[in-house]
C-alpha cells in the first residue's frame, strides 16, 4: 500500500529532482531492545531553484531527516531504510570519504544556533575560508578574497575587516549571515536550512529569510528548509511537507496546504494558530500533546489526537493518497474532503 | 447604588521605571564596559482586569521591566504603585504581601520547576511561603489543580513525568495558588508546542474570567498578543516608544518601530519579499543607545533632529488620547 503511496510522490517531482528521497527510515535503538523507528518511509524531491518546506514539531524527526541526507545521523541512531538519490547515486551507498567531498561543497547545511555552529577560536573569516579550501585546490590569498566578496554578497558591512572578526564579537544576525556565507562559498546545489532563523528576533529574521531567497534567485540553489513554524515556512517555501511523530501527514504546494489542508493534524494545527481576528472566541485545540509513545502506536500515530480516528486507524498505517497535482494527505479519510 | 462610574483606581502604576546593570568589575585586560541600559524610564498605568501585551525584541528591557514590576529587581529610580500603595522601596512592609498579590510565570516550564518536589509540593510552596496553616494547604493545591485542568492523580508526580504544555499548568497554577491580583507572565507560550499552544492561550482566558485576573503579557509573538491583549506596549532599548489599544495599535501603528514589527512577523499565508523591509540593520546593544531617537540609526523617515533630541512618549495630533508614541514625525509613518 505504501509503495502505491511513494510512486506518487516521485512521479510528481518527475526526472526534474536534483535529489530524490524514498522510504527514508532512521531509527534508533530503544530500552527494551527492539528499534524505535522516528523517521519512518519519508519521500521528498529537492528541486533546482524550489524550496521545500519541512515543518512539524519538536521530536518529529525533521532534523534528523536532515542530517540524513548528510549521512550524519548521530549514534547509536542508523539509517535503516530507503534511498537518497543524488545524481544518479544513492547516497547510503557511498563511502564516507565520497560523502565528505559533498558535504559542504555540494549539499551545505545551515544550523538554528549560529553561536554554537561556529568555532569561537578562530576568526569567522578562516573558518569561511577553510570551507573554500577543503573542496578546491585554492591559494590562502584566492580563499580569503572569495570569503570576503561573499560576506559582503550576505550583507555584513566593511566584509574585509570582519574577516578577521572572532565570532562572540558579532551579533546572532550576524552570525547567521556568516553561517550562509560559510554555506554559499562552494556554490552548492542544496541548501539544508534547519530552523536558520528561530533565535533571530523578528525584523532581524525578515532580512535573513528575504537574503536566503535573493541568493536562491542568484545561484539557483534546492533548499530544504526546516522549521516548526508553519507561518515562517508559509513565507518562504513553493511545497511543504508536514511531519508528525516520523511520518509525512501531507504535502502540497505552500498556498494549497494553509488554504485547503487536508491532514486531520495540519488543519488542526492552523485552525488552532491566535490571531486578531479570532479575538474573544475560544481557540480549538488539538487534544493531548505528542511524545516518543506515538512511535510505538499500531496504526496511524495521530490517532490520539485525531476527531475523525476509527477503529481502522488503530490498526493500519494510512497510506499516503494523491488528492490532487502535488497534494498528498496521509490519512484514510483524506478522499472525503 | 450609584451609576456614576467612579474613575477605577488603576491596578498598577508605573512611573519612569529606570534599572541599569553595572558590569560588577573591569573587563578582561582591564577594559571599563558601559553598564547595560536595561529600562531607561518605563511609564504606565494598568487597570484591573486588563490585559498588556509588553513586545520589542531581545534585549529592549522586556524581561527586566516584569522582573522588576515582580519586585525581583530593585530599580535604580521611579516608582511602582500596587492598589494605590507605594512599593519600589527595597524591604517595604507591604512587600511580601504585594510579592503574593503579583504572580511570575516564566518561559521553561523545564527549568522553573524543582525537579525533586511533587507537584503538590511545587504548587504549595507559595502557601509556605506566606505563611498558610498546613491543614488549609491541600484543599487549596486541589482547587487550583483542577482549576488548571490537572486531575488529583498528578499532584503526587514529579515535573519529568509531565509533558511541556502539563509542565506549564503545573507553573500556572503554582502561580496562582496564592490568589494574586496581576500575573506576569513573561514568554509563557514559546517553550511549548505549537499543537499545544493554544490548550495554554484559552486556559489563560478562562482564568482570568473566572479569577478576575489581570494580565501582564510579554510576547514576541504578534499573532498571539492580537489575539489576547486589551491594549499593546511596544518597547525599544529600555523605553516604550508606542502605547495603544490592540487593534487600534494593529491597525494604525504610529512608530515606525511598530510598522516595522508589523510588517516583518511572519504570518501564514505571507510571502515573503512583498513587503518594503522597513528597519534597516539591527538594533543598537543596550549597552550603547545612540543619542537622540534609539531608533534613529534604522529608522526610514529618519530627519536631522531624529539624531539630536529624544522624542517624548505622548499623545500625537488626530489620534485618540489613549494611543501614545515616542516619535517626531508620527503622521509620516
Amino acid at each position: 500500500m505504501s509503495l502505491n503511496g511513494t510512486t506518487s510522490l516521485a512521479s510528481h517531482a518527475g526526472a526534474t529532482a536534483l535529489l530524490q528521497v524514498t522510504d527514508l527510515a532512521v531509527s534508533f535503538p530503544a530500552g527494551d531492545g527492539g528499534d524505535l523507528r522516528i523517521v519512518d518511509g519519508i519521500s521528498l524531491a529537492l528541486e533546482k531553484g524550489k524550496t521545500l518546506g519541512l515543518v512539524g514539531e519538536s521530536g518529529c524527526g525533521k532534523s534528523i531527516t536532515a542530517l540524513a541526507l548528510l549521512g550524519l545521523v548521530p549514534a547509536p541512531g542508523r539509517i535503516t531504510g530507503g534511498q537518497i538519490l543524488f545524481g544518479g547515486t544513492d547516497l547510503r551507498q557511498l563511502p564516507e570519504t565520497r560523502m565528505r567531498a559533498l558535504r559542504g561543497n555540494r549539499i551545505a547545511m545551515i544550523f538554528q544556533e549560529p553561536a554554537t555552529a561556529l568555532n569561537p577560536v578562530f576568526t569567522i573569516g578562516a573558518q569561511i575560508a577553510e570551507a573554500y579550501r577543503l573542496h578546491n585546490v585554492a591559494s590562502r590569498h584566492e580563499a580569503r578574497a572569495r570569503a570576503i566578496r561573499l560576506l559582503e554578497r550576505v550583507g555584513i558591512p566593511g566584509a574585509a575587516q570582519r574577516f578577521d572578526a572572532y565570532p562572540h564579537q558579532l551579533s546572532g544576525g550576524m552570525r547567521q549571515r556568516c553561517m550562509i556565507a560559510m554555506a554559499l562559498i562552494c556554490t552548492p546545489e542544496i541548501l539544508i536550512a534547519d530552523e536558520p532563523t528561530t533565535a533571530l528576533d523578528t525584523t532581524i529574521q525578515a532580512q535573513i529569510l528575504e537574503l536566503i531567497l535573493d541568493i536562491q534567485d542568484e545561484f539557483g540553489m534546492a533548499i530544504l528548509f526546516i522549521s516548526h513554524n508553519l507561518a515562517t515556512v508559509s513565507a518562504v517555501a513553493d511545497d511543504i511537507l508536514v511531519m508528525y511523530a516520523g511520518r509525512a501527514a501531507e504535502q502540497a504546494p505552500s498556498d494549497i496546504l494553509v488554504s485547503a489542508p487536508n491532514h486531520p493534524y495540519t488543519r488542526g494545527l492552523l485552525q488552532t494558530l491566535p490571531s486578531g481576528a479570532r479575538r474573544g472566541e475560544k481557540l480549538p485545540s488539538l487534544p493531548g500533546s505528542v511524545g516518543p509513545e506515538d512511535l510505538a502506536l499500531a496504526g496511524c500515530r495521530f490517532q490520539g489526537r485525531c476527531d475523525l480516528a476509527d477503529d481502522k486507524c488503530h490498526g493500519a498505517i494510512p497510506p499516503p493518497v494523491q488528492i490532487a497535482p502535488g497534494h498528498i494527505s496521509a490519512c484514510f479519510r483524506a478522499g472525503e474532503r | 447604588m450609584s451609576t456614576e462610574p467612579a474613575s477605577p483606581k488603576p491596578l498598577l502604576e508605573v512611573r519612569g521605571l529606570v534599572k541599569h546593570f553595572p558590569h560588577r568589575s573591569p573587563g578582561m585586560f582591564g577594559r571599563h564596559k558601559p553598564p547595560v541600559e536595561a529600562l531607561n524610564g518605563v511609564t504606565f498605568d494598568l487597570a484591573r482586569g486588563e490585559t498588556l501585551a509588553i513586545v520589542g525584541e531581545s534585549g529592549c528591557g522586556k524581561s527586566t521591566l516584569a522582573k522588576t514590576l515582580a519586585l525581583l529587581h530593585q530599580p535604580d529610580s521611579g516608582e511602582i504603585r500596587f492598589d494605590g500603595e507605594p512599593v519600589s522601596q527595597r524591604g517595604g512592609a507591604g512587600g511580601k504581601d504585594i510579592r503574593r498579590r503579583s504572580q511570575l510565570i516564566f518561559q521553561d516550564p523545564y527549568g522553573s520547576l524543582n525537579p525533586r518536589l511533587t507537584v503538590a509540593e511545587i504548587i504549595a510552596e507559595p502557601l509556605v511561603i506566606h505563611g498558610i496553616a498546613r491543614n488549609i494547604r491541600a484543599a487549596r493545591v486541589a482547587g487550583v489543580a483542577a482549576a488548571v485542568g490537572l486531575g488529583a492523580g498528578e499532584l503526587g508526580k514529579y515535573p519529568h513525568q509531565f509533558s511541556g504544555g502539563q509542565r506549564q499548568r503545573i507553573a500556572i497554577a503554582r502561580a496562582l495558588v496564592s490568589e494574586p491580583e496581576l500575573v506576569i507572565a513573561d514568554e509563557p507560550l514559546s517553550a511549548l508546542d505549537v499543537s499545544v499552544q493554544s490548550q495554554v492561550i484559552n486556559l489563560l482566558a478562562e482564568l482570568k474570567v473566572s479569577r478576575g485576573l489581570t494580565y501582564i503579557f510579554i510576547s514576541h509573538d504578534l499573532s498571539v498578543v492580537a489575539y489576547i491583549a486589551d491594549r499593546v506596549a511596544v518597547m525599544y532599548l529600555g523605553r516604550i516608544v508606542e502605547l495603544g489599544a490592540t487593534e487600534s495599535l494593529f491597525s494604525s501603528p504610529l512608530h515606525p518601530y511598530t510598522r516595522a514589527l508589523l510588517d516583518a512577523a511572519p504570518e501564514i499565508g505571507k510571502r515573503m519579499g512583498k513587503q518594503p523591509q522597513s528597519a534597516k540593520g539591527e538594533a543598537a546593544s543596550s549597552g550603547n543607545i545612540p543619542p537622540g531617537c534609539p531608533f534613529h540609526p534604522r529608522c526610514p523617515n529618519i530627519q536631522d533632529i531624529c539624531r539630536i533630541e529624544r522624542p517624548r512618549l505622548g499623545p500625537i495630533d488626530g489620534v485618540a488620547d489613549n494611543h501614545i508614541a515616542a516619535c517626531h514625525f508620527t503622521n509620516s509613518v
